[in-house]
């Protein structure tokens, strides 16, 4: 909101929301209070006061914010479900929308291989033959591998928007957050067709006793703990700033923090891999004429970054120069991170 | 200049029963509601005047009110009204506080009575 008048709407948001109270009340509470103390003000003036002591005598009948705020924190009505059940909203329901995303995932993956590969014994190979990679069955295919990677990291974020708009304290969104990134990182699709005919498909959550069998699991956790904390704390720090052009309040601007979070996803979706195939010591990594789901994804998310980053510049260059052109450096840096692996390892 | 404390009573029912009469008569804003309040009770409850809100959202989310935003004078307020569900509410609400005030006059009256040093009955 605006700043007309010298009343703090600013604390009084900020009290009502660490407090519990849903955001759509508080901000339409501090609207409407906004234009009461505007219509007093008014009638101030008009019985003969100047601007400043009209303004002081309507905040003075308005009420003390305290008041203001207690009034409204007292209906438990007004409570969000953050705040009344947190536990459901940072672990239940993000957990569950993930095992329907995973059922979602293993549904399109029955479905593409009646229709694209009936004969095949996996629905993971390639079919026999030259198919280009535009063909409807390979776009199939990779999207719902994207979808199978993205969810995750979606619903993180999700979760980190979340607590960071409900001013939710950091224990719950954590929990949420470590949840979603260990069933993500354990979740591992399988699909197998018998002897007879009969199609099988599943989802393992089972750790193997070894380190080195779980190291592609540990690291997908780990890729989605590491891109999902980022956009939270960054969005937690910036609540607390209170100056909205320092390079804290800035940074956690969605078109600031999101090519950061987008450059990250892709640089840990090579390096994963990269790793896996290192410490393992597999077939080093193989430039394939069919790029796959990571190559698409990791360049859907260099790309779709850029507008994101121009209109971050085009907005705030004149705003507040010195902090933007910080983050636009942070931008630049993680986009060369990740082309790095590229140039570098010839992927 | 003193902040206007609300006046506790006006948190206990008082206001929901007072705003339901307003709004029955025709919609309002909260402005007006608040200015409205002051003038027909003489100015005798006082309230810090942007606890009205919370009230009028809780009436609103029971369903005993309803609003919409309306341009007037090229200003967007938010006018409330009466729902069939806020004037059973209303009903209700007068018939406790007319009893109410009706047994605190026969106490007060009787303890007049009582409590008269020359006896003189009222």
């Amino acid at each position: 909101m605006a700043r007309r008048f010298d009343f703090d709407f600013d604390a009084l948001r900020e009290r009502l929301l660490e407090a519990g109270v849903a955001p759509r009340y508080a901000r339409r509470y501090l609207s409407e209070l906004d234009d009461h103390l505007a219509d007093l003000i008014a009638e101030e003036m008009a019985a003969g006061h100047n601007a400043a002591d009209a303004e002081q005598a309507a905040m003075a009948r308005l009420g003390a914010p305290e008041d203001l705020a207690l009034a409204m924190i007292r209906q438990r009505q007004f409570q969000s479900w953050c705040a009344r059940a947190p536990w459901a909203v940072f672990g239940v329901v993000p957990v569950l929308l993930l095992v329907a995303s995973l059922c979602f995932t293993m549904l399109m993956l029955w479905l593409g291989w009646k229709m694209f590969l009936p004969t095949a014994a996996t629905p993971f190979g390639r079919p026999p033959g030259t198919h280009s990679r535009f063909e409807l069955a390979n776009i199939y295919f990779q999207a719902n591998q994207v979808a199978y990677y993205l969810t995750p990291i979606l619903l993180g974020w999700g979760i980190g928007v979340i607590a960071a708009r409900q001013r939710v304290k950091a224990w719950w969104p954590m929990v949420g957050l470590v949840l979603i990134a260990v069933i993500g990182g354990a979740a591992q699709v399988h699909a197998n067709r018998f002897a007879g005919g009969q199609i099988s498909i599943g989802v393992n959550l089972y750790i193997v006793p070894s380190v080195l069998g779980n190291l592609n699991r540990i690291l997908q956790a780990f890729v989605i703990l590491s891109v999902t904390l980022l956009p939270y704390l960054i969005g937690r720090g910036g609540n607390m700033q209170q100056d909205l052009n320092s390079f804290g309040a800035m940074v956690r601007r969605p078109s600031a923090f999101l090519p950061l979070a987008m450059s990250l996803t892709a640089l840990t979706m090579l390096l994963v891999p990269i790793a896996t195939t290192v410490i393992s010591r597999h077939t080093p990594v193989s430039h394939d004429p069919d790029e796959g789901a990571i190559a698409h994804l990791w360049q859907l998310l260099m790309t779709v970054q850029m507008p994101i980053v121009l209109f971050f510049a085009v907005k705030w260059l004149r705003r507040a120069p010195r902090p933007t052109v910080g983050i636009l450096a942070l931008q630049a840096g993680a986009w060369l991170a990740s082309c790095a692996p590229v140039y570098f390892l010839h992927l | 200049m003193a902040t206007r404390e609300t006046n506790p009573s006006f948190m206990n029912g008082v206001p929901e029963l007072l705003i339901l009469r307003l709004l029955e008569q025709q919609e309002m804003y909260g402005y007006e509601i608040v200015q409205a309040i002051e003038s027909r009770t003489g100015s005798a409850i006082a309230i810090g005047e942007g606890v009205v809100y919370p009230v009028l959202h809780g009436l609103e989310s029971d369903g005993a009110l309803t609003s919409r935003r309306k341009t007037v004078n090229g200003r967007s307020r938010i006018y409330y009204s009466v729902t069939p569900v806020g004037l059973r509410r209303l009903a209700g609400l007068t018939e406790t506080w007319t009893n109410l005030a009706d047994a605190i006059r026969k106490m007060l009256a009787g303890g007049r009575l009582a409590g008269g040093r020359n006896g003189q009955a009222v």
